[in-house]
């Protein structure tokens, strides 16, 4: 038996049918109502959770295997897992975007950069060299610039489509994203074999 | 203050209150093997200057430490580990030739909030000072294997690495982030870097065949095969040789693409497991160099239990059987 937590939503959706074009037994998955776990044929036990929540179970073993976004683990502070497989999949990028001003303007004062992923933008202007004010949102981190709470935003970019319906722009590219599958250490040492097969299967091989 | 009246730190999330007995008998089995091959029980210092940690770079991270500011304005830890504190104490006996210490105690470090993970954990281990090489090693395998008994857990999994083969990998390899790669067991990144380096010949092979290169004894033959590298070679050759040494094999493994916990490893690494614990019960290794800190060239070799681990793996082990 091999535990899986998923990333509710796309990845689970992507990595669903991917696993059943392999010829594993999805449909009792794809045709789920409202459960959060379910068993399949193959041996497999899946849960369906939030991002940050896919690398909790996985850290306390609970699972053995996870599936999540290369921006969630990005944005972790626990570290201590395999990151065996990037699935090629749910492709998008982390960047700092601005109004088209932001390039050139000069700041006698800290930048202040709104994002949902903090220590992503931490870590960026770090890099950078540059000291700046990061102040944390939920969600539609464009409000940040657009009411004026902040000069930038570190986040997501898909197609850039809510960035230019608001004017904004993408500033610099920090860094690529996809889908993970990442495995709890201790359970690759006890499940080699269950596990790889997963892997191959992932691979195409 | 009267709403503290119940609570403990977040920090304490993991008071023992039951199973205490258990762990004492446990401690108490693994002092006896101790004392039989000679190790001299020490109670360490509880507060050590961060800096004896920070200056060696050894990758005990800073904001993991419980830190105050004494009387000397000096930065002062609670203990975080007892390699680096036994390692100052021998240097500053001025102690020659073979030593043998044990110790068992807590050491803190401290953890993000409301992740259920603890912030102190309940060690016991030995360090073997001034013991080179095969004789060494031997003798800290032959312990942990008479000792494993007593732990009372169900499946253990002893894991061997090697810093050596580690070491030249990566000279081989040649590639800043390659480390991590190897850290990360990430087969994608392997793949690509084959491709962006050019990568060929055995090389390439053995770096496809990395990821999956843990198991039994048969992992070292296949991977003595298809290696040309002299020094890979010998690396490997050391640790079948050492694997031959030792009685009771079934707990022993090998993975070739363990990487380094502690920086300090020069030579065997070890890592316990036991399916019931997301974390390793047992870690050690060879630091032959570390002792170049104090001004002293001794070679060294130590490794721990985690007890407070331990405890908790037999206590789900408990919980299944139910």
């Amino acid at each position: 038996m091999i535990k899986i937590a998923i990333t509710k939503g796309r990845i689970e959706k992507q990595v669903c049918q991917l696993l059943k074009d392999q010829g594993f037994d999805m449909d009792p998955i794809i045709h789920k109502d409202r459960e959060l776990l379910i068993e399949t044929k193959d041996g497999i036990s899946m849960i369906f959770a939030k991002a940050n929540d896919v690398l909790t179970f996985l850290e306390h073993g609970i699972v053995d295997v996870g599936f999540v976004g290369k921006d969630t683990l990005d944005d972790s502070d626990f570290h201590d897992y395999y990151e065996m497989l990037d699935l090629n999949i749910g492709k998008c990028y982390f960047a700092v975007a601005a109004y088209p001003e932001y390039k050139t303007k000069t700041y006698t004062r800290r930048k202040r950069i709104a994002s949902k992923y903090t220590k992503v933008a931490k870590d960026y202007f770090n890099s950078k060299q540059e000291d700046v004010e990061i102040i944390k949102l939920e969600g539609s981190v464009e409000l940040g610039p657009v009411v004026g709470l902040s000069d930038a935003i570190v986040d997501i970019v898909e197609t850039g489509s809510t960035l230019k319906a608001n004017g904004l722009e993408v500033i610099e590219k920090i860094s690529d994203i996809s889908t993970r599958m990442i495995v709890n250490k201790v359970s690759l040492k006890f499940k080699k074999d269950e596990i790889f097969q997963l892997i191959d299967a992932l691979k195409g091989e | 203050m009267e709403e503290f009246k119940y609570l403990i730190p977040e920090e304490s999330i993991d008071v023992i209150t039951h199973h205490v007995d258990l762990m004492r008998e446990i401690e108490s089995h693994l002092r006896n093997v101790f004392i039989k091959h000679d190790y001299l029980e020490v109670l360490m210092p509880s507060f050590e200057y961060v800096d004896l940690y920070s200056d060696m770079d050894i990758g005990i991270e800073e904001e993991k430490m419980f830190q105050y500011i004494n009387f000397e304005g000096k930065r002062v830890a609670l203990r975080t580990d007892f390699t680096v504190p036994l390692a100052r104490m021998y240097s500053t006996q001025n102690q020659q030739g073979e030593k043998r210490y044990c110790y068992f105690g807590k050491v803190y470090r401290k953890e993000k909030r409301h992740k259920g993970r603890s912030s102190e954990f309940y060690q016991g281990g030995v360090e073997l000072l001034g013991k080179a090489g095969f004789a060494g090693d031997k003798e800290c395998l032959d312990i942990i294997q008479q000792t494993l008994p007593y732990l009372k857990l169900k499946e253990i999994k002893i894991e061997i690495g090697s810093a050596k083969f580690y070491k030249r990998l990566c000279e081989l390899v040649d590639d800043k982030d390659f480390v991590n790669i190897l850290k990360k067991r990430d087969i994608s990144s392997i793949d690509k870097l084959i491709k962006n380096k050019k990568i060929e010949g055995p090389l390439k092979k053995l770096l496809l065949q990395l990821p999956r290169s843990f198991g039994d004894i048969n992992i070292i033959d296949d991977m003595l095969k298809s290696l040309e590298d002299q020094q890979l070679k010998e690396s490997l050759i050391e640790l079948k040789q050492l694997y031959e040494t030792i009685n009771d094999k079934v707990h022993f493994v090998f993975d070739l693409a363990m990487t380094p916990s502690m920086k300090y490893y020069t030579g065997i690494m070890i890592k316990g497991y036991t399916i019931n614990s997301a974390e390793t019960i047992i870690t050690g290794g060879r630091y032959d160099h570390l002792m170049n800190h104090f001004q002293k060239n001794v070679p060294a070799i130590g490794f721990s239990y985690d007890l407070s681990h331990i405890l908790k793996a037999l206590e789900k082990e408990e919980e299944t059987n139910d």
